[in-house]
């Protein structure tokens, strides 16, 4: 892993510690690669100082820090590689505009939720970030959430690492800034309902917005016209979106809206066609819904990565999508 | 502005020197062989620590 890094000339140097009275289990190290090789000596400081157990791997970064402490026994993290090059070259910081606030919701707590959306061409860090509902932008402050290229990064009101400056449904802002303050806002109008359900209002990189049918994490849906979608006599259809994020690990949201009040019943079953777990079996009122699922089946025990089919069955209406976990 | 960057230093040393060592590389394959090596030597470089067996 290491020497493959090395050969590609990413500054990345591998050291084994062996403790003086028992270097001898460094030998095949010795015998089979390049790397450095320490031996502690006796009362073995540089253990101690480290707080490390046998077979314990620590990577620092560029600057000496701490990244990550972990046993080995079991076998090397798959993501190391991955880990070492972000370190060595770290995604670039976002350009505000390329991402904005595509969708907000203000349903009321705890389901508000603010929508971003990279339309760039390259996976970006938010670090530094801030989104709050006004100007002082003191509500959230983001750490290094990467945002994919064509993706979306969901904030759920008081969720962690999200914002908790509730949306007024009569009416608010949404101030998005990067690390150097320059902003972006979008209007929020007040909230509308259509047929019962909560209307999320989207934006395009303008700042323009319009009611929309909430889609979280997903391509907004096109714009509702109130004055001519109330009088259709045709209802707002139920709909089953695409879990969010997706593949996900540890956990993932999966929304839908009733257009009245029904049966519901989510359940997720592996590739197979087992049943996993039930997340929802009860009678539900009209509107929005959002399920979290954390891979776990009906006994709580995790389940293996791999792909998994979520299945609703609303009133009359049934739908199949299919969700990728990582391990 | 002087203690800022003084603080700044300090903070930098104790950082790495919370994690580093120096010890002989005894690996004749190394192209470090018979220098002192540690978290500092690589300065510039990440850098994994393993810690092999004691017992």
């Amino acid at each position: 892993m290491v020497d493959n890094l090395k050969s590609q000339n990413y500054p990345v140097e591998l050291i084994g510690l062996g403790k003086e009275s028992h270097i001898g289990d460094l030998d095949n190290w010795i015998t089979d690669n390049d790397a450095s090789v320490c031996s502690d000596p006796s009362p073995f400081p540089t253990w101690d100082v480290w707080g490390a157990s046998q077979r314990d791997m620590y990577v620092l970064d560029l600057s000496g820090n701490l990244i990550l402490q972990q046993n080995i026994t079991s076998g090397i993290p798959d993501d190391l590689g991955e880990l070492i090059i972000s370190l060595i070259a770290p995604l670039p910081a976002c350009i505000l505009g390329e991402v904005y606030v595509s969708e907000a919701h203000t349903s009321g707590d705890p389901e508000d939720y603010i929508e971003i959306y990279n339309s760039g061409s390259l996976d970006c860090s938010l670090e530094g970030f801030q989104l709050d509902d006004d100007a002082e932008l003191d509500d959230l402050t983001f750490g290094n959430i990467i945002i994919s290229a064509g993706g979306y990064w969901v904030g759920y009101e008081d969720d962690e690492e999200s914002f908790s400056s509730g949306l007024s449904s009569s009416g608010d802002i949404v101030v998005f800034a990067d690390s150097s303050g320059n902003s972006l806002s979008v209007t929020l109008e007040p909230s509308e309902q259509l047929d019962g359900v909560q209307l999320s209002q989207s934006f395009d990189d303008s700042g323009i917005g319009c009611y929309t049918i909430p889609t979280p994490g997903i391509q907004n849906s096109d714009c509702v016209n109130l004055s001519v979608d109330r009088a259709d006599p045709n209802p707002v259809e139920f709909l089953l979106h695409q879990n969010y994020p997706n593949p996900f690990n540890p956990e993932t949201v999966l929304g839908y809206f009733l257009p009245n009040n029904m049966h519901v019943r989510l359940t997720i079953y592996d590739i197979l066609g087992s049943r996993a777990i039930d997340l929802v079996n009860e009678n539900q009122t009209s509107g929005y819904k959002s399920e979290y699922w954390n891979g776990t089946d009906n006994n709580g025990r995790q389940l293996p990565g791999g792909v998994y089919l979520y299945k609703i069955q609303a009133g009359n209406n049934t739908q199949i999508k299919k969700m990728i976990l990582l391990k | 502005m002087i203690k800022t960057t003084i603080s700044l230093i300090f903070l930098t040393v104790v950082a790495i020197g919370q994690y580093d060592y120096s010890l002989e590389d005894i690996n004749p394959s190394s192209e470090n062989y018979g220098l002192n090596v540690g978290t500092s030597f690589f300065e510039g470089s990440v850098t994994v620590h393993f810690f092999g067996h004691f017992y």
